[in-house]
């Protein structure tokens, strides 16, 4: 009778696999929305504190120069949204806590929000949400 | 007050050191739980082993059934679960967490092919984390017994071992079974391919001498306010018209034809001038098996007034000999594999 026993040994492997994904995958985010926060913090220091006019072009110049060596991350427009995401969301700490969570796609989605109250609310309803999914997910796995 | 002048080379040079961090980090994470996970799988196959009395046989199972719930993840084969249950069998799960998790999962493959002694292994892994040994060099060090020449010193290395080297992080991010893991495999890979096909083909295309001129490499264009880059413009001085490459490491999908269109079109609006002939395309498809190359030119059969651009294998004869053959560039492509 090896088929019953080799079947829980599959399904056990397999929530294996997808919870180490899953948290390969939410490092890797964090990194990357910690990454776009810096980059944007870095500019928007860089263009207040030189008042450059000509900011525009050395936005495209960057963009290029980061596109040919690290791929396509680093369009013009990711710059901007990068310097964006830093401007409305200036501190450190809550961008490390809640924002970490969400993944950079959603961001632009929050970003339009102009009211901080009203934005923080979001990204904590849909950082809830997440764990909501997830925690559903695991139940479900663990039922069947 | 006086203004800082602006430094451009400062500013790129810190984002690319910030960038290179983050990618460090990230690749350092991602191989940590690969790692973890190889190590717990071997675990769970070991103690099945042991409660079933599975023979060898099981584990051609177990990898089959993976690979089709897992179809893009490699390092599912019977050899790779072979070595996730003896990764399982040489070390605790403690010492994976502190040590072996932070080496690429070839590099512990290496380890426990070529060393048998559990000490001596783990004094390679921690030596290999602090020098941040490439694998060939690991394999090397253990063929001349660094051990034994540099005496026992495994005391020497701290307890908590310093962060992993650049140069092993590099080694992860090129790792596939890293990507794959992810789901991200063919997007990374494909960079790194990317970038040498092209510079293969510039320099191909260049020395034909027929009449190419380099524009630019992932030139910019910017339409309706998005960023799009062509991964090799020319300017063909004979033709007196512009060429636009689209690289491709897959095989040739019908959607690459319409892209290719888009690109044409927008070289045609941005920067063809009066005197100019139409911009032509060339679509190179090459992934492990197949290369295939296709030539977008506007409307050469058909009527004036059409201004699509249309995909043929076929170069027409007017222009062999000023371009090069579909043949050609498919050799090209297939000797750089």
């Amino acid at each position: 009778m090896l088929e019953p026993v080799l079947n829980n040994l599959l399904s056990d492997l397999r929530g294996l696999v997808n919870s180490a994904r899953a948290r390969a995958a939410a490092s890797v985010n964090s990194e990357l929305v910690m990454l776009y926060w810096h980059i944007g913090k870095r500019l928007h220091l860089e263009f207040s504190a030189t008042r450059l006019t000509y900011g525009e072009q050395i936005l495209q110049a960057v963009a290029k120069s980061l596109t040919t060596e690290f791929g396509h991350g680093f369009s013009k427009s990711s710059l901007s949204r990068a310097t964006r995401f830093y401007e409305i969301c200036p501190e450190e700490k809550i961008v490390a806590t809640v924002w970490q969570q969400l993944s950079w796609s959603h961001i632009p989605e929050l970003l339009p929000l102009k009211d901080p109250l009203q934005r923080d609310f979001y990204a904590q309803m849909t950082t809830l949400e997440h764990q909501l999914i997830a925690s559903t997910q695991a139940r479900e796995e663990e039922k069947s | 007050m006086l203004e800082k002048p602006f430094d451009y080379t400062t500013l790129l040079s810190d984002l690319k050191t910030q960038i290179q961090a983050a990618r460090t980090k990230a690749a350092l994470a991602v191989n940590r739980e690969l790692v973890l996970l190889y190590w717990s799988i071997g675990k769970r196959i070991l103690e099945q082993q042991a409660l079933q009395g599975w023979g060898a046989k099981v584990i051609q199972q177990l990898s089959n059934d993976l690979r089709l719930e897992f179809p893009d993840m490699q390092g599912l084969s019977k050899r790779n679960l072979q070595y996730m249950r003896a990764f399982a069998e040489a070390y605790s799960g403690e010492f994976v967490q502190q040590a072996a998790a932070q080496l690429p999962w070839f590099h512990n493959c290496v380890v426990l092919d070529k060393l048998k002694d559990a000490q001596t292994r783990a004094w390679y892994i921690r030596a290999c984390i602090q020098n941040g040994w490439s694998r060939p060099i690991l394999e090397m060090q253990i063929e001349t017994k660094l051990h034994q020449r540099q005496g026992n010193a495994v005391n020497n290395f701290e307890r908590t071992l310093p962060a992993p080297h650049a140069e092993l992080a590099a080694q992860m991010l090129k790792d596939p079974y890293n990507f794959d893991f992810l789901g991200l495999g063919q997007e990374a890979h494909e960079r790194d391919l990317e970038n040498a096909l092209i510079a293969h083909i510039k320099s191909f295309l260049l020395e034909l001498g027929a009449g190419f001129a380099f524009v630019g490499n992932q030139y910019h264009l910017e339409i309706n306010g998005k960023d799009y880059y062509l991964d090799l413009l020319f300017y063909h001085y004979r033709l007196h018209c512009f060429v636009v490459i689209d690289l491709k490491v897959t095989e040739f999908k019908p959607e690459y034809a319409g892209k290719m269109n888009f690109y044409l079109s927008a070289v045609d609006d941005l920067l063809r001038s009066a005197g100019d002939a139409p911009s032509i395309g060339m679509v190179l498809c090459k992934n492990k098996d197949k290369t295939d190359v296709e030539y977008a030119l506007r409307g050469m059969s058909q009527p004036l007034g059409v201004s699509s651009f249309e995909l043929s294998a076929m170069l027409p004869k007017e222009l062999e000999g000023v371009l090069p053959t579909v043949a050609q560039l498919e050799a090209l492509l297939t000797k750089n594999s």
